[in-house]
């Protein structure tokens, strides 16, 4: 049963016929083989619908594969079902979707976090053991972080982007969520390399493995003056428990300065904004999903701007007039190149912060999830709730999530109607394996 | 005299890579409509852009050509406005960071000459096709053909500079031969391969001349680009007085009327809202591709006049056609290869040929070799140019070698077998080193043997004869 509607598609027929196929085939050849996976719905499974949350691709198929789905498909997996999101990835509390909002699975008032929500519920409900989601300013994290469960946003590059419906592409990235470290890195291992149909993506697959250098020569650091920011005392709790587990392994630095958290926050809507308008563009309706009727009275720009009005949700309508003003002339230097210009100079700092330290810690999200309904009259707050998890986008650096399940945290007591606590561990681009190592090393200090 | 203004140009050219620019779409004149279009160059959700190669090394051809500077980081940006024969909503052309810049266009044509100087040339994908009066086309509808979109253009934009209507024919006339030389693009202005943008303003407006360019699009033919800005200097000039300011503005050239129609001012100009393709980071051209693409760079139509005219002494029209003309260049290049007399060669393809393709479409050509020794019989007088012509016409007619119909229009008397194979001995009983030398690998001496054993022939012997008895001699001294 969908009780949290987590899904907008479910793929019963051709999951059955592959499994049943499957069943006549040798396990061992497949790293996947038969394990059931549930797809955001934003990334394209052939023949199936693919409606990224929204009215406008609500009757969309897609006509081919993402090469992530692929190279899922031929580790042996089995795609079963879409999972429903905030309307093109635009969103952090999975409530924007023209398919009805997603609800937290231990409490239905709560939000599952957005905006890959379904998939993060599908594998927090048990339903699926992996899940593919999308992060472009926190949409794997902040869910994962919401509903419990470990995931990671790849380095920019990872993992190809061709069958991924593009919101912001320079910070767009497609992540696993799991139920165990892992998993994630068999996953990453799976979907990751080199796609000729995506020039952005890298030849990765080698980095992903774990090092042979030992835990205590890398160090770890949090990032100085963000205590304010954290609104939650149980994630202060969280972070500080971490920060004590890491030290019996790991090297414990100095905290290190960072970029200006509000505005890197401000400079990651402005940049993501101004490619969502132009990434958005090509839905007028006449070669797929959209148009309902015809309309032959009409002139072509009164057509599409009455489908654009009617079949984008409010939050993806305020980031395209958004992002058209920022890159329109008048705004051009003062806010698009203005955003650059940080993004470009919070990546330099970075660089710089990992010449001294390997690991970052941070919480992913500033509070634990809050109430459905609270945040969509006010986008401004919502769009705080990313604060944590922009600074990684931005950078194009690997970021892990990882609740908390420390007894010394949340008690198993506890856990009836409530979710742990989460942080998120950062690494340099390319070092996903710093990433496995740290998280293993605490997931099994909790175990 | 022809009317003077400042003009500047943007000529888009689709280059003859036979695919798409940023999908592996086949690029094909005759598909039918919507027939040669994928997801990506529809723009469907999911799909990114991957550069071809190709374009690129065109791209560096035709900027190596131009003297141009090439730049090494090429970024495409996405130009972004609502159209439908945009499917994505934007273009992906490029802006701060092209091809290449500066460099000048050396052209010359029929005597005249002139160098025009460049700004700047860039790579972007075309536009679909709008179809709105074709009779099949229903009222008040229009057709998208996606075909076009996503084919590659090169734009090449020039130095706005005061020029006569005669220069700007020449200018554009020169650079379409330039680009069917490179092999860069068929330049076929009625398939619109090559299609121009002119910006017209009058020189006597001072300093400020380039304040109030105004754009004509619409300008489909050479003809048309000198009617139609010889009808935008006259538009300005009765304007003047009256209004005393010309407007920056696009207008459309109407060749019915023979005037230019007002479409936009440039000062409302859309507002493309420009910025760095993030699916396509930064190009680096590296300087091996340049040297690789230099090494490999035919003569310019300019170089190969020359050699033409002062080289092979061809008259000046023959060596103007054929520098401007490179499929018969090339024809004319592997006739002269066979050691033809050039000019009878040049005749051959300016003439003959070309009757010959007219009379016989379907036909194959006779062999370059073939045709030389007809060629040379003229030379020397054992036939007329009109014979050999109709030797040539026969021969396709009747799918035979000329050199079999040669022998019908021979009208000199024969010396015989025995009396051609002492003249051949005797000749080269003077040459058995260079024999050995022919014999050890150095074939090119074959021609030698020939011409010595012509020189010493009986004028109206016939060269196929002599190369058969040669033949005979070496392979028995073998």
């Amino acid at each position: 049963m969908d009780t949290c509607n987590a899904y907008i598609s479910i793929l019963d027929e051709s999951a059955l016929a592959r499994a049943r196929w499957l069943d006549t085939q040798d396990p061992s050849l497949r790293p996947l083989h038969g394990i059931p996976i549930a797809v955001k719905d934003n990334i394209a499974v052939q023949g199936c619908r693919l409606t990224c949350g929204s009215r406008m691709l609500s009757r969309h198929k897609a006509p081919f594969s993402a090469t992530a789905v692929r190279r899922l498909e031929a580790a042996g997996a089995v795609i079963v079902a879409k999972t429903n999101m905030d309307e093109f990835g635009m969103g952090s509390s999975g409530e924007y979707s023209a398919f009805g909002p997603v609800t937290h699975p231990v409490n239905s008032f709560l939000s599952a976090g957005g905006s890959s929500a379904g998939s993060a519920v599908a594998v927090a409900k048990g339903d699926v053991p992996i899940a593919l989601g999308s992060d472009t300013g926190g949409s794997v994290r902040q869910p994962a972080a919401f509903c419990g469960i470990p995931a990671i946003r790849p380095t920019y590059g990872t993992v190809s982007r061709f069958g991924l419906v593009a919101f912001a592409s320079s910070m767009d990235q497609i992540g696993p969520m799991t139920t165990c470290v892992d998993d994630l890195k068999t996953v990453l291992g799976v979907i990751s390399g080199h796609d000729p149909l995506d020039v952005t993506s890298q030849n990765t697959s080698r980095r992903i493995h774990e090092p042979e250098k030992l835990p205590e020569t890398n160090r770890v650091a949090t990032v100085r003056n963000i205590e304010t920011l954290i609104r939650e005392p149980l994630i202060r709790k969280g972070m500080d428990r971490v920060l004590k587990i890491l030290a019996g392994g790991f090297t414990i630095a100095d905290p290190v300065t960072g970029g200006d958290p509000e505005e890197l926050l401000s400079a990651y809507y402005v940049i993501s904004s101004a490619e969502a308008s132009s990434n958005l563009a090509r839905y007028d309706g006449i070669r797929f999903g959209g148009m309902e009727e015809k309309s032959p009275e009409q002139m072509f720009s009164d057509t599409i701007r009455n489908l654009r009005s009617r079949s984008f949700g409010p939050e993806v309508q305020r980031r395209i007039l958004a992002g058209t003003a920022y890159l329109s002339s008048g705004f051009h230097d003062e806010l698009y190149h203005r955003a650059v210009t940080v993004k470009h100079h919070f990546q330099k700092t970075i660089r710089d912060v990992f010449t001294i330290i390997d690991l970052l810690v941070l919480p992913t999200t500033p509070t634990l999830p809050f109430q459905r309904g609270v945040m969509t009259g006010d986008p401004v707050s919502m769009y705080a709730s990313d604060i944590f998890t922009v600074m990684a986008s931005l950078a194009g650096c690997p970021a892990l999530n990882l609740p908390v399940r420390d007894p010394a945290v949340f008690p198993a007591d506890m856990s009836a109607g409530t979710v742990p606590p989460s942080i998120q561990l950062i690494a340099a681009p390319y070092r996903e394996d710093l990433l496995f190592q740290a998280a293993r090393f605490l997931e099994e200090s909790w175990r | 005299m022809n009317p003077v203004a400042v003009v500047g140009l943007e000529i888009h050219a689709r280059i003859q890579t036979g695919r798409k620019l940023f999908c592996g779409c086949p690029v094909r004149e005759e598909a039918p409509p919507n027939s040669t279009v994928c997801p990506v160059c529809m723009g469907y959700p999911g799909t990114l852009p991957v550069p071809d190669r190709q374009a690129a090394a065109l791209a560096i051809d035709l900027a190596l050509a131009l003297h141009m500077t090439i730049h090494r980081n090429w970024q495409f940006v996405r130009k972004n406005y609502f159209y439908p024969d945009l499917p994505k909503g934007y273009q992906i052309t490029m802006m701060d960071h092209p091809v290449a810049t500066g460099g000048f266009l050396q052209w010359h044509r029929q005597g005249r000459a002139g160098k025009t100087r460049l700004r700047r040339l860039h790579l972007e994908e075309d536009a679909a096709r709008l179809i709105h009066d074709e009779p099949f086309c229903p009222d008040s509808m229009t057709l998208i053909d996606f075909n076009r979109c996503g084919m590659p253009l090169l734009e090449l934009v020039t130095e706005p500079e005061t020029l006569d209507v005669g220069q700007v024919d020449d200018m554009l006339h020169y650079y379409q031969a330039l680009l069917r030389t490179l092999k860069i693009s068929d330049a076929d202005m009625e398939k619109g391969h090559l299609r121009i943008d002119v910006n017209v303003s009058l020189p006597d407006f001072g300093s400020s001349h380039e304040n109030a360019p105004v754009e004509i699009k619409n300008v489909n033919s050479f003809h048309m680009i000198r009617k139609a800005i010889q009808a935008e200097i006259h538009r300005q000039r009765t304007l003047k007085p009256v209004r005393g300011r010309v407007h920056r503005e696009t207008r459309r050239y109407n060749p019915v009327t023979d005037v230019s129609e007002h479409l936009r001012f440039k000062e409302s100009l859309s507002d493309y809202r420009y910025f760095p393709e993030p699916d396509l980071p930064g190009i680096e051209i590296s300087e091996s591709f340049i040297t690789s693409r230099k090494n490999r760079l035919p003569d310019p139509p300019e170089t190969r006049f020359k050699w033409l005219a002062e080289e092979l002494c061809l008259k000046k029209d023959y060596a103007e056609f054929l520098s401007m003309h490179p499929p018969v260049f090339d024809r004319f290049c592997s006739i002269f290869q066979c050691d033809a007399d050039p000019r009878e060669a040049a005749h051959y393809v300016m003439q003959t040929e070309r009757m010959l393709q007219a009379r016989f479409p379907e036909k194959p050509m006779p062999e370059p070799s073939a045709i030389a020794r007809v060629l040379n019989a003229v030379i020397r007088g054992i036939i007329t140019r009109k014979a050999a012509a109709e030797v040539c016409v026969k021969s396709v007619e009747s799918n035979g070698s000329p050199d079999h119909i040669f022998e019908e229009y021979r009208d000199a008397p024969q010396i015989t077998d025995d009396t051609l194979k002492t003249l051949v001995e005797s000749v080269m009983s003077g040459f058995a080193d260079e024999l050995a030398a022919y014999q050890s690998g150095k074939r090119g001496l074959f021609g030698f043997f020939m011409g010595r054993i012509l020189a010493a022939a009986p004028d109206s012997i016939d060269p196929v004869r002599v190369k058969a008895v040669l033949e005979r001699y070496i392979s028995s001294n073998n």
